[in-house]
């Protein structure tokens, strides 16, 4: 049995498929969240605070807008990986980056909770 | 014709840079290698490689006027002047328009280029039907010349890591070989976030090869292959993280 | 000017002068998708405090007042254009990720297909805003 070797970057501890296809999914998720939006945005034209409170003061619209903002920010977590990967050579600063991205994003995905529910 | 020829003599030069000629072509000075053997009568520190000038060896690709191809089959007379010709982008420069292609080849290396097959040898062939035999159109005739991965910016900043287009592109070609038996194996070697999946389909590589072939058709052929075993048991995870296949024969740097 | 010793090889330069080298259409609708995705990385916590705003009658009011205002504009118009880019360019990608349109002609057009839409659409949309 002729054994290839199951990757070439030794000491990885990454997938690839799972993360390109995540990517994918939350990308989807967006899509059909910005689409029905502008639908219903375009249809109710609202005109002022009270019509806009009509259209998100219910839970359909925090939980489908939350979904959506998580979807972001893990889409956005594998972009700006991407970003960083290609162009941030030296390690340290690469590493640094990457943890404060991770820390934004874990703070605005608290954020948008606080902010949907009104806390 | 004028033409404008990136220049490093790495005995020399500290940076390299671009110098002027105008040459004084010939009847039968057709394609761009004639006017570079041309210009290398007047200048004969002038470095490139090649070797069949028929497109077929796969030596003399260049990035010509900001595309890569191989100077052999690429027509004077399609070029505007001054026509700059600059070395492969991304690969270190050996001297002038030659470029240390050894990570080129450990990325080709890293896939197993070669059929596995652990039947006991036949006699005559691995007989293969006109249809299998249909199945490796389109990869089995890359001459690795290298125009369409230096081509690819995933490559520039990540040549040690993204296997690149002619490296993928072979993959596919034994990925789809009906006399090939690790199949599994091939997909498992390129479970990577770097490997397979740091292209982004810009199709450069299409945009560029000698020979008309499409990596990108490939790459996306083993992500479908990719998504088939996630649904038939999901994405092998490596048991261990081995070494570099390529390690095992790779071409040593002289120093 | 003579070193006169070989450059080590780790040293030697690569030639990656990117003005020199040229970009096809569905490369730069690729950057284009990196750069758009990177700066609406950078604006979440504009969008995401806007999102705040909106969820209060005073602060739905100063959102309003801002939109009329003539300096957001330019910088709003940008951003709706890199989402719509973003958005474009990220519906081409799947269709190429099933397999549709790689044939490098058709990719070739889907990419100016996309660049132009976005350009067009981010100009409605700001007719349709103001």
């Amino acid at each position: 049995m002729v054994n290839l070797p199951s990757r070439a970057v030794a000491g990885a501890k990454h997938h690839g498929s799972y993360e390109w296809l995540l990517q994918r999914f939350t990308a989807a998720i967006m899509a059909i969240y910005t689409l029905g939006m502008i639908s219903l945005l375009m249809i109710r034209q609202p005109d002022g605070y009270s019509e806009w409170v009509a259209i998100t003061d219910n839970n359909t619209w925090r939980f489908g807008t939350l979904l959506t903002l998580l979807s972001l920010f893990v889409h956005a977590w594998q972009g700006v990986l991407d970003i960083l990967n290609d162009y941030i050579k030296p390690l340290a600063l690469r590493k640094a980056l990457k943890f404060a991205t991770a820390l934004a994003l874990v703070c605005y995905a608290v954020w948008s909770v606080f902010i949907l529910w009104k806390l | 014709m004028r033409f404008s020829i990136y220049r490093f003599n790495p005995d020399v030069d500290l940076e390299p840079y671009m110098q002027d000629y105008e040459v004084a072509l010939q009847p039968e000075d057709r394609m761009l290698l004639d006017a570079l053997l041309r210009i290398k009568t007047m200048d004969d520190t002038l470095s490139m490689r090649k070797s069949c000038r028929e497109g077929v060896c796969g030596s003399d690709a260049m990035n010509i006027n900001g595309k890569n191809g191989l100077a052999c089959v690429t027509k004077l007379s399609s070029l505007s002047e001054p026509v700059v010709v600059r070395p492969m982008p991304g690969l270190p420069v050996v001297r002038d328009l030659v470029v240390d292609m050894t990570q080129f080849f450990e990325n080709y290396n890293s896939v197993k280029p070669y059929l596995v097959n652990h039947d006991p040898v036949p006699e005559t062939e691995r007989l293969q039907s006109p249809e299998q035999r249909a199945k490796l159109d389109g990869l089995y005739e890359c001459i690795l010349c290298g125009a369409c991965t230096t081509s690819c910016p995933s490559f520039w900043w990540n040549p040690d890591k993204f296997v690149g287009p002619a490296g993928l592109l072979q993959a596919y070609r034994f990925m789809a070989d009906s006399r090939d038996q690790v199949l599994d194996e091939r997909l498992d070697n390129l479970e990577d976030p770097f490997r397979l999946y740091k292209c982004h389909n810009i199709m450069n590589c299409v945009d560029v090869c000698p020979k008309g072939l499409s990596p990108a058709k490939a790459i996306s052929k083993i992500k479908e292959l990719k998504m088939k075993g996630l649904k038939s048991g999901g994405f092998k995870a490596p048991a261990s993280a081995t070494p570099l296949a390529g390690k095992q024969i790779s071409i040593k740097r002289v120093p | 000017m003579s070193t006169g010793i070989a450059m080590p090889y780790h040293q030697r330069p690569k030639n990656l002068d990117l003005a020199s080298i040229r970009l096809p259409v569905p490369a730069l609708v690729s950057i284009l998708h990196r750069a758009s995705g990177a700066l609406i990385f950078l604006l979440l916590p504009v969008l995401l405090w806007a999102l705040q705003q909106s969820t209060e009658a005073g602060g739905y009011a100063g959102l309003v007042n801002m939109m009329d205002s003539t300096w957001i504009k330019p910088p709003l118009l940008v951003l709706i254009w890199a989402f719509i880019h973003h958005f474009l360019a990220g519906i081409r990608h799947l269709t190429l990720d099933m397999r549709f349109g790689l044939e490098i002609r058709q990719a070739r057009r889907s990419s100016k297909l996309v660049l132009v839409a976005g350009l067009v659409l981010t100009l409605l949309a700001g007719i349709w805003l103001w």
